[in-house]
């Protein structure tokens, strides 16, 4: 390369990183021939520039040798010639590094060395999905390594993985990754074909893509699962899922979601089929109290006294002497202020979030009732449905919106409301679907494949086929036990 | 070509038929077991035939105009009648059920809200309410589990009573919306299922499903009414999502012997409007004694056109095989 055209390319090229103090260059002489390698402090590794870049070109020259070809001097790394000026400034900017030298070639704009930096937290298990028995790792914000222990759980050539950039500013990678031959290929085409219509200058994290790739505008309900347990990811993707790694993320997202996913643990699979349908069973009606026990609660006890027991009507008459508000009323203030003290717990810092947790459930709560504002049938009434409402962590947000409504509908209109917002909700859901797959399957549409592992939950071995809920195909998994 | 978002399977129509049956049973609140037993042979038997006479068609318009040429428009219509006397009456016995737990009268909003949800339940498709009805297997549950909180048997009788012979018409009397739904359902191998019903290893058969719907419907009620569970508010809660299966069968009925799903939306518009004059007009018989003939007719007509068709279809057949 000529000498004006190289300092015009190298001028370009640092114009683009003026006013960032991070930005480093490195200049080198070997022999009369300038060397400039162009880097983001801590984002690249300066060890592995020294060892893998530096260190074999100055040992080529002490050797009597030169910089050409280069690419059989630094062959440790990756190593690969920018074609243009873009790809050269971006790989900078994703960590790499960018070799620059007056001997190059015309026509190449430099050289990017794969020198990220990929230190950062270890594989712990998320918090947040502890489990007893089963794997404790969890994903981190690499999403290589994210990939990587996907690729360690299925070894297998039919795991395939496509990588894209989203995110004009951040210029996100998204991993997408699904076993050949199992995953549901309308659900495949859907999300590739939403993903690449995403138009946004920032995707930091994999919420905001699930945002974008989420079925519905405003769904209360999630129609995109999550997890950092690479575990339970590799045994969705095992039934035609698509795992959706987003880079600086350790929640990788999977698609098609199901309503039935939220009842599921990991664990379940690894217990005896009597317990783990015992547990599931426990678990679905644990959320139904969770939303529907305090909206039939005020709906019976507000407009349909007459049909229940006198011993009960008595009773709530007798503890709700001297409460002016409504029973409605009495039920949504307790069930905000718990929403707020959950809302403070959560934002505090973890040793007051625990205070505040006992200063709010015990002592308000007791002030509470002795003070006459709030009857003590009302608060069991809202500890109870709170409680359970915890058993389903993708449900917990959207369930205690939806609880509200319920309260509201039961209390202004009674039973009949009541029905009329559940039938509709209901109606809703049976229409919806998650990247082309209906909500509530395999209940309904009914699958037997599914039905096998949603309440019931038969033996590993028992389940012979991928659920054609999820995946849309007649696909064998195992043979059965001898 | 049968367009799939206004098909139903055959476990949708097996719960779409157990709610019919049962909420008939739970609107007209028969009091004898003979009484019960009999309207679900009859259900399970006109289940069966429509098996058989459906087979080969996709709507009431093919089956009425392979039978009847140009006429079949007109019995159509008359069937359409009929089930219009049927789905007014259906709503009225529900709403004034439901207002007798209320203290003041509700009965109109009640009916209105009824019939908003069955407009929107079958306005774009008939998926949503098929897997409504699909989801009544939890509200059957529920009501299986309260049983046991009933106070006890409430005046069930195992003798026959004459006077609960019309609840016979009230649960299954409205055949031709059996009719509409096996002209709906799909089986395995047909070209309009979709790849998750195909790939899906549960397949019993549209006559098995239809046939068995009405015995268990039965056998339900029995056991509501021998445990004493119908006062009990909770279980009346659940039925309640039952009736409302039963409106969406009746309006998937309706849909399709109007032919909405086949037609145009201009079309489309028109013909519901004048669907919607009629069924009013016909709420302003409510309370005269017309209605319970209107009622009787319907059922017989009901009953006899569909076997009707079907042997004017099978006629025509062996008169073209032999020319």
């Amino acid at each position: 390369m000529e000498e004006n055209a190289f300092n015009s390319l190298k001028k370009e090229l640092e114009s683009n990183f003026s006013g960032m103090a991070d930005f480093s260059v490195r200049e080198l002489d070997f022999g009369g021939t300038k060397f400039f390698i162009y880097y983001i402090n801590n984002h690249s590794s300066k060890d592995m520039i020294n060892r893998f870049v530096i260190s074999p070109i100055s040992q080529a020259y002490l050797r009597g040798g030169s910089a050409s070809p280069i690419e059989g001097i630094v062959t440790n790394i990756g190593f690969i010639a920018a074609k243009d000026k873009r790809e050269a400034i971006d790989s900078v900017m994703a960590g790499n590094s960018l070799l620059l030298f007056s001997d190059m070639a015309d026509g190449i704009f430099g050289y990017i060395c794969a020198t990220r930096n990929e230190s950062g937290r270890s594989n712990e298990e998320p918090e947040t999905e502890t489990v007893i028995r089963g794997p404790h790792n969890g994903f981190n914000e690499s999403a290589e390594q994210s990939a990587m222990l996907l690729r360690r759980l299925i070894k297998s050539t039919r795991l395939k993985s496509e990588k894209m950039t989203l995110g004009t500013l951040t210029k996100t990678n998204v991993i997408i990754m699904y076993v050949e031959g199992i995953v549901n290929e309308k659900a495949l085409g859907i999300l590739k074909s939403r993903l690449s219509s995403i138009r946004a200058d920032a995707l930091i994290d994999s919420g905001s893509v699930e945002m974008y790739i989420q079925d519905g505008s405003c769904a209360l309900y999630p129609t995109v699962g999550n997890s950092e347990r690479p575990d339970k990811v590799a045994g969705k993707i095992l039934e035609g899922r698509i795992a959706v790694i987003v880079d600086g993320s350790p929640v990788v997202l999977t698609v098609p979601y199901l309503f039935c996913e939220g009842l599921q643990v990991s664990e379940d699979y690894a217990k005896s089929t009597f317990f783990a349908t015992f547990v599931r069973g426990l678990r679905f009606a644990t959320l139904l109290f969770a939303l529907y026990l305090p909206a039939l609660f005020v709906a019976l006890v507000s407009h349909h006294a007459d049909f229940l027991p006198r011993v009960v009507t008595d009773y709530m008459e007798r503890t709700r002497e001297g409460i002016t508000v409504s029973l409605m009323w009495e039920l949504l203030t307790t069930f905000i202020i718990f929403e707020i003290l959950r809302e403070v717990g959560l934002r505090m810092p973890k040793a007051v979030g625990s205070a505040v947790g006992i200063v709010g459930s015990l002592i308000l709560g007791e002030s509470a009732v002795s003070a006459g504002i709030i009857s003590p049938f009302v608060l069991i009434i809202v500890a109870f449905s709170a409680v359970c409402n915890f058993i389903s962590a993708p449900y917990m947000n959207p369930n205690g919106v939806y609880r509200f409504a319920l309260i509201f509908a039961g209390g202004v209109t009674g039973l009949f409301g009541l029905f009329a917002l559940i039938a509709v909700s209901i109606w809703i859901g049976c229409r919806k679907t998650s990247f082309g797959v209906p909500y509530f399957s395999p209940f309904a549409p009914v699958s037997a494949e599914g039905l096998a592992d949603f309440i019931y939950m038969a033996p590993v071995w028992k389940m012979k086929k991928v659920p054609p809920s999820v995946s849309g195909r007649d696909s064998v998994r195992t043979e059965g036990k001898r | 070509m049968k367009k799939r978002e206004y098909l139903i399977s055959s476990v949708q129509l097996f719960w779409i038929i157990f709610a019919f049956v049962f909420s008939g049973f739970f609107l007209g609140e028969p009091h004898s077991f003979i009484s019960v037993v009999v309207s679900c042979i009859f259900a399970s038997v006109m289940s069966i035939a429509a098996g058989e006479i459906c087979r080969g068609f996709a709507s009431s318009y093919e089956l009425y105009f392979s039978a009847f040429g140009g006429a079949g428009v007109f019995f159509r219509y008359i069937s359409l009648a009929f089930i219009s006397f049927f789905s007014a009456g259906s709503l009225l016995d529900f709403s004034s059920g439901v207002s007798a737990y209320y203290k003041g009268e509700v009965s109109a909003v009640i009916f209105a809200v009824c019939l908003i949800l069955c407009v929107f339940a079958v306005s774009k498709d008939f998926t949503g309410a098929a897997r409504f009805a699909e989801l009544c297997a939890f509200a059957v549950l529920v009501i299986l589990l309260l049983l046991f909180g009933g106070k006890g048997g409430s005046g069930f009788e195992f003798v026959l009573f004459t006077q609960d012979m019309p609840v016979l018409f009230d649960s299954v009397g409205c055949s031709a919306a059996i009719f509409s739904l096996y002209l709906r359902a799909v089986e395995r191998g047909d070209a309009a299922m979709s790849s998750f019903a195909e790939n899906s290893s549960f397949h019993p058969s549209l006559t098995l499903s239809g046939a068995t719907a009405p015995v268990c419907a039965g056998a339900l009620y029995v056991l509501v009414r021998v445990f004493g569970a119908e006062q009990n508010i909770l279980v009346v809660f659940f039925v309640w999502f039952i009736v409302l299966s039963r409106f969406f069968m009746l309006a998937i009925c309706v849909s399709d012997l109007l032919g909405l799903p086949e037609c145009m939306e201009n079309v489309k518009r028109k013909r519901v409007l004048i669907f919607a004059a009629f069924f009013v007009s016909t709420l302003l018989l409510k309370g005269s004694a017309a209605v319970g003939v209107i009622s009787e007719a319907g059922v017989l007509y009901g009953a006899v056109l569909p076997f009707a068709a079907f042997a004017l279809v099978r006629a025509k057949k062996r008169w073209r095989s032999e020319v």
